[in-house]
């Protein structure tokens, strides 16, 4: 059975913790791109990173490139393990109560058979 | 820590979005397949439908197809980069190599070798079939390999098979493909 994970739920950490998930393991995006898919802001943005690095969810680059300096995040695989258990955490949570749902109909529907 | 289901459905959608807007924003992959395929197709229905216009449409067709893979390069060349001295870096940098090589070879063997227009067409689409089977073993991702080999073994068919349709089945069985598998990674969840 798959745990929740408090760091990663709050729902900004979600979605910047999803878009790292679909780089693949050795690929880096920028600062930038997350603030403008995310739609936050630079301070927003860069203290939900520090928390998530903190975890050791995540690593945070900075390069010059082309003489102008970049920030680039990337997912660690503990990251990637934790985003992954998380999901699967709440997938599970889903489906014992859609169970859950459905046995107490088919009860109900028994009682009216009966 | 305890959510209720509700909670978990919004957490679950929140995932979904953020998931496809990545998608969107990373898979180059899936936006040259798309450019090549819909050049594909349009320049193999060309070349079956107004075969006069095959040298127009095939210059046409590339020269917007090369220019349109830079714009994109660059474009995901500012958005993603690949970790420098990493294992993918260092594939990376071979394949770009081996397709470089690949490719001039191509145009070497156009130049000295008396091709029909057929037979250009299909050194290059197993070239470049050759180029995706090899990244797919590289890095180990078999869509590449099964889409590869499909279009390989389907367009030869078609070539002995039906040389009177050839442009028509090479449409259907090299630039669609391409076009589908496209939107197929921009759409995955």
């Amino acid at each position: 059975m798959a745990s929740l994970n408090e760091i990663i739920h709050q729902p900004v950490r979600l979605r910047i913790m999803a878009m790292l998930a679909v780089l693949s393991p050795e690929t880096q995006t920028t600062f930038a791109v997350l603030k403008e898919a995310l739609d936050l802001t630079d301070g927003n943005l860069g203290a939900h990173l520090h928390k998530l690095e903190e975890a050791g969810y995540l690593t945070i680059t900075k390069a010059f490139v082309r003489n102008k300096p970049q920030t680039y995040i990337q997912a660690t695989e503990a990251g990637r393990s934790a985003f992954l258990e998380h999901r699967n955490a709440l997938r599970e949570i889903l489906e014992s109560s859609r169970q859950i749902s459905s046995n107490g109909e088919t009860d109900t529907t028994k009682g009216h058979l009966l | 820590m305890n959510i209720t289901p509700e909670e978990a459905q919004t957490a679950l959608n929140d995932i979904q979005h953020a998931t496809r807007t990545a998608q969107n924003v990373f898979n180059i992959w899936a936006y040259h397949m798309l450019i090549w395929g819909i050049a594909w197709t349009v320049g193999f229905l060309i070349s079956q439908f107004q075969p006069q216009w095959i040298s127009a449409i095939w210059t046409v067709v590339v020269l917007c197809g090369i220019a349109a893979s830079i714009v994109i390069g660059m474009i995901q060349g500012r958005r993603m980069r690949i970790v420098p001295g990493s294992q993918a870096a260092f594939i990376s940098s071979r394949l770009g190599m081996f397709c470089g090589v690949l490719y001039g070879f191509v145009i070497l063997w156009l130049i000295v070798f008396p091709l029909t227009a057929p037979q250009v067409s299909i050194l290059w689409i197993t070239a470049t079939t050759f180029s995706y089977i090899c990244a797919g073993l590289w890095f180990r991702q078999m869509t590449y390999v099964v889409l590869g080999v499909g279009i390989t073994l389907m367009v030869v068919l078609g070539y002995y098979l039906l040389p009177h349709y050839f442009w028509l089945w090479s449409a259907v069985f090299a630039g669609l493909p391409l076009v589908c598998t496209g939107i197929y990674f921009l759409r995955r969840k």
